[in-house]
């Protein structure tokens, strides 16, 4: 209720309704009427789709914030070392819910309680690539249910690869005697 | 409209909802308000943006995206999805429209394969904004360094997964 309209109504919000309104427009006068309103009947339908899809993903996200303390989160996992360091981040990053004010200071924990810079790597690759709430609230609604499995089988090797190579990169992450 | 993936998020929620508010009562009061909030938040902006990506579909030179980026262009069109990718902003309000735009027009799976892991993985105002302010740059660009063979990698493996998975 103490919402503030501001808060729906802001300059990114006008920039997407500014560019719905002139391709509308460019819509309506090239492609002709019909394909106008083909294109809102389809948009409406799809809207109607999202919003208990969406209303519900929020929901988890919130809940899951509550369940699993990022701190906890982080102790846990920076015991861990290796191949197991690097597979447990994987499935902490895809069942991380939210965009990346919740991932990264989940990231910069993990840090602080010793997690390697592998597992780090594969943290932010799985929740970036297998993400399962933007999965579930984008991929399967808009592409369906098979494209996103097909992307998240494909996707599965990635966290691992990138934590892999990593290691041959020649940069220090550690400023030199500087922190 | 109720189908098995919506009906399985709300049990998730539920059941998510019901053990927070058992364990942590006020946090998850807390919770439900901001989880509102975002909702309200979000949505409009969902719908709008949807309803651009329609239109903006409808005009889109389809010959052009589907001989530039079709399922025909190869480890070429996987390449350059994955490079253009990597430079659009913006989270996935915008990005996820876009990729419906390129699919109806032509792209091919693996094509969007590659451009939604090079979006996903590099996305520059996250990097910039978080990541870097967060874990410093040398960090980033160890993580970027090391992701840079993702994208066209998962491309080349949706090709095989493609027959697998009934996409067309």
């Amino acid at each position: 209720v103490s919402l503030r309209l501001g808060r729906v109504f802001n300059r990114s919000f006008w920039v997407i309704s500014a560019l719905a309104a002139a391709s509308g427009v460019a819509c309506y006068l090239v492609s002709g009427p019909a394909d106008f309103f083909d294109s809102l009947r389809h948009d409406a339908e799809l809207v109607a789709l999202l919003v208990p899809k969406i209303g519900a993903a929020m929901l988890i996200a919130a809940f899951i914030q509550v369940l699993l303390p990022r701190d906890k989160v982080a102790a846990w996992l920076g015991e861990k070392a290796g191949f197991k360091a690097i597979a447990l981040s994987t499935g902490a990053g895809m069942v991380t819910p939210g965009g990346p004010m919740t991932s990264f200071p989940v990231v910069s924990a993990l840090g602080e309680a010793g997690t390697g810079q592998r597992a780090l790597i594969a943290y932010l690759t799985s929740w970036s690539t297998l993400g399962l709430q933007r999965i579930l609230m984008w991929e399967v609604p808009l592409m369906g249910v098979e494209f996103a499995a097909l992307r998240f089988v494909a996707s599965l090797p990635l966290p691992f690869v990138a934590a892999v190579l990593s290691r041959y990169v020649p940069i220090d992450p550690k400023p030199p005697a500087a922190e | 409209m109720i189908d098995y993936g919506t009906i399985f998020l709300w049990v998730l929620a539920l059941g998510l909802g019901w053990k927070a508010f058992q364990r942590h009562t006020a946090r998850s009061r807390g919770g439900l308000k901001d989880a509102g909030e975002r909702f309200l938040v979000i949505m409009p902006r969902i719908a709008v943006a949807l309803l651009a990506a329609g239109f903006l579909a409808k005009l889109m030179p389809g010959d052009a995206v589907a001989r530039s980026i079709g399922a025909e262009s190869g480890l070429g069109g996987i390449l350059l999805a994955s490079a253009v990718g990597g430079v659009i902003p913006g989270g996935p309000i915008l990005s996820f429209p876009l990729i419906v735009i390129l699919y109806k027009a032509g792209a091919g799976i693996p094509q969007l394969v590659a451009f939604l892991t090079a979006w996903s993985v590099f996305a520059f105002h996250r990097v910039l904004i978080y990541e870097v302010a967060m874990m410093g740059w040398r960090f980033s660009a160890v993580r970027i360094i090391s992701s840079l063979i993702l994208p066209p990698l998962a491309g080349l493996l949706a090709i095989p997964l493609s027959l697998v998975f009934k996409v067309a």
